[in-house]
């Protein structure tokens, strides 16, 4: 059996041979510095709920070996001690960062009301119908006596006809 | 579903009035760890508003890249807000002067005088075992953190530490190096 290596050795050690070899010290910087791309938050969230696959996981690992700002996410997120903090004012700005309206038009569109079925409808689709046929016989009338009057000789035909009240009764006659 | 599920849900379906009720139960948790990234460097209600900014702008753009299946939205909402956090210091840090600029006293290094180093085959320790000693030596952090972030109890960091120096020991006794 191997004797337990305490940590104080382990530290001194590490500390000789860690940051001699580039390819297996941490780096000192963060994503977004020192050219590390930065992990997806999505996958660090995941990691950090335990939540991914055994590959996936490694994955993340290599990556925390150079970022140590993901490591300190990590380690706050396992520890969160959130610190009774009074977010009033934060809440009052950031709820009015987004207007407090509905955004999508379908959204203010006013549903219009059910529709009819039965006699109403058809009463409705009666009252519709006449009222064309009134608004057609008007019009009708309208534009004949319009064209009459911009256009008498045409009708003058119409007015040639003999006089049916003077057949029936003679000019002599009426006096 | 939960509630804050549905909220989240009725906020990317087009809903603003949802959006209140999402600040409501987020800002406090943002907030504080938006202030555990800056602590005194800066204002943490501004980097907080600087937070829900980016979650709401381009229609939700960022919000909509959660994924409720993969995390708890607490858990990703944290890791934006530090991102964000970490983001707004490095924006605020000194610009850089030109080295054409800088004057030639500053210019003037001392020979560096390096310890003593030594160099661990990449493929010597797997990355569980880098990562150990990393958390550990590099980062200070005890073995109930590493047991929390890497989902094991606190033998198995014992354990993967031990072997991991052993592994160490074994490489530079062979190699003469030590």
């Amino acid at each position: 059996m191997d004797e337990i290596i305490p940590f104080e050795t382990g530290r001194r050690f590490w500390q000789k041979v860690a940051h001699g070899a580039g390819e297996t010290s941490v780096g000192k910087s963060g994503a977004g510095e020192g050219g590390i791309e930065p992990l997806d938050p999505m996958v660090l969230a995941a990691y950090a709920e335990g939540r991914l696959d055994p590959a996936a996981a490694e994955a993340v690992e290599i990556h925390l070996l150079t970022d140590s700002e993901a490591l300190e996410t990590l380690a706050a997120i396992a520890s969160p001690g959130h610190r009774a903090i009074d977010a009033d004012r934060l809440i009052a700005r950031a709820t009015a960062l987004v207007p407090n309206v509905p955004s999508r038009p379908a959204d203010r569109i006013v549903p219009l009301p059910a529709r009819t079925s039965g006699l109403r409808a058809y009463a409705a689709w009666g009252a519709m119908a006449a009222s064309l046929l009134v608004v057609s016989l008007v019009g009708f009338n309208v534009g004949r006596s319009a064209e009459h009057a911009l256009d008498p000789a045409r009708y003058q035909a119409a007015t040639d006809l003999p006089d049916p009240t003077l057949t029936l009764f003679p000019n002599d006659v009426l006096g | 579903m939960s509630s804050d599920q549905q909220n989240l849900a009725r906020l990317l379906a087009g809903d603003n009035t949802a959006w209140s009720a999402f600040v409501e139960r987020y800002a406090g948790l943002i907030l504080s760890a938006v202030h555990r990234v800056i602590g005194l460097q800066g204002d943490a209600e501004d980097a907080a508003q600087d937070v829900f900014v980016r979650l709401c702008k381009d229609d939700f753009r960022l919000l909509r890249q959660y994924d409720p299946t993969r995390a708890g939205l607490g858990t990703w909402l944290t890791i934006v807000a530090r991102s964000v956090a970490h983001d707004g210091i490095r924006r605020r840090r000194a610009p850089t002067v030109p080295i054409d600029d800088a004057p030639e006293s500053a210019l003037a290094v001392q020979p560096p005088v390096l310890p003593e180093k030594l160099k661990i085959p990449p493929d010597l320790l797997s990355p569980r075992q880098q990562l150990v000693l990393t958390m550990l030596y590099d980062q200070d952090m005890d073995v109930a953190e590493i047991s929390t972030i890497l989902k094991v109890d606190a033998q198995t960091v014992r354990s993967t530490h031990h072997k991991a120096m052993l592994k160490l020991r074994a490489h530079f006794k062979e190699s003469g190096e030590r």
